[in-house]
């Protein structure tokens, strides 16, 4: 009888624990291991090693099918070809058990996105990185340590237009690690919706 | 009740809620179990889970529970939220976002809420917040939650 006291106790905590645990798990500041995930247009591995010579590491988690992620892909395609030339990379990653490759690869070629798309199939990128919604930006620096952990823009007035979105925070934390300077403002909310697992 | 419903069904308008006034709702809501559901009508988790609360508030207000839906959609979609809440049936308050600073509006509730949709909390009767619920909920998850929290 005690035991099974104990055992709901023990389980009622995790449950609550659970309930109320949910910020992202890779820290500001900390270094991100590394990860290999499939181009879903040219079907090669992409790694973080792939990029170490870049200043700037911008993982940013979309989706096809979120109103709050598609009203940024503009914004996404114009950082990633402005930031470029000053050594920043763009990845995408769809971390969506409800929108496969072959889904997200149309959408990244509709949208005209320039920067690498990759499928993170299972969710396992996005469970590491405690990544939950879309869009959601992780910009790590030379070092591949996390520098800004938030929205791409918007995060006090959050929008489903394209033409309202705009990349404000993202560019402020970028301008920062281009720069090799801190960030000011290393974590803004996000909005979105949240990542089918 | 009835005043939820002519809000939404009579008007075919939603209040907008502010900062502050989700800061009120929580505060005079003591005393009651609170779920406060935050959803959109773009969002197909949030409409597939909907009928949940519908059936929970039908359930569980007699005995103390206090059902809240605030729509995060944009103020143009309004019409679209109002029609969906009226197929539903619903018979609590609803609300659409109407706050000037969105991480004041989530600090309000939850400042460890990242935003995401959808996300319902669930607040004791003493206004402790007992769970929040990122991603679509099951009924049974929820009756689990609430259950002990009407009967103290």
């Amino acid at each position: 009888m005690k035991r099974v006291v104990i055992t709901v106790i023990v389980v009622s905590v995790l449950l609550v624990q659970l309930g109320l645990g949910q910020e992202a798990k890779l820290k500001i500041g900390e270094p991100l291991e590394g990860f290999s995930l499939p181009d879903v247009r040219s079907g090669r591995t992409v790694s973080l090693s792939d990029y170490a010579d870049s200043k700037a590491v911008v993982l940013i988690f979309i989706a096809t099918g979120c109103p709050y992620s598609n009203a940024f892909n503009g914004v996404m395609a114009d950082l990633s070809e402005r930031y470029e030339p000053r050594g920043a990379v763009f990845i995408g990653i769809n971390s969506n058990k409800t929108e496969p490759a072959k889904e997200v690869k149309r959408h990244a070629e509709e949208n005209g996105f320039g920067f690498v798309v990759v499928k993170d199939g299972g969710s396992a990128f996005a469970n590491e990185l405690g990544a939950q919604v879309t869009p959601e930006v992780f910009l790590l620096d030379k070092d591949g340590k996390l520098r800004y952990h938030g929205a791409l823009g918007n995060s006090r007035q959050p929008t489903t237009k394209p033409e309202a979105a705009n990349g404000d925070e993202l560019v402020q934390a970028l301008e920062s690690v281009v720069a090799g300077r801190d960030v000011a403002m290393a974590q803004t909310k996000m909005f979105g919706c949240t990542i089918k697992r | 009740m009835l005043i939820a419903l002519l809000i939404f069904s009579t008007i075919g308008q939603l209040p907008l809620l502010s900062e502050s006034q989700l800061a009120r709702l929580l505060e005079t809501s003591k005393g009651e179990v609170l779920v406060v559901n935050f959803w959109a009508t773009w969002c197909g988790p949030c409409r597939e889970e909907f009928p949940d609360f519908v059936k929970l508030h039908r359930e569980k207000a007699d005995l103390g529970l206090k059902m809240v839906a605030i729509s995060m959609d944009e103020p143009e979609d309004e019409k679209a939220a109002v029609a969906f809440l009226e197929e539903q049936g619903v018979e609590f308050p609803a609300y659409l976002r109407g706050f000037e600073d969105f991480e004041k509006f989530v600090n309000a509730i939850d400042p460890e809420w990242s935003g995401a949709l959808p996300t319902t909390f669930i607040f004791d009767r003493s206004g402790k917040r007992a769970f929040r619920h990122v991603g679509k909920t099951t009924f049974k998850e929820l009756i689990e939650e609430i259950s002990p929290l009407l009967e103290n």
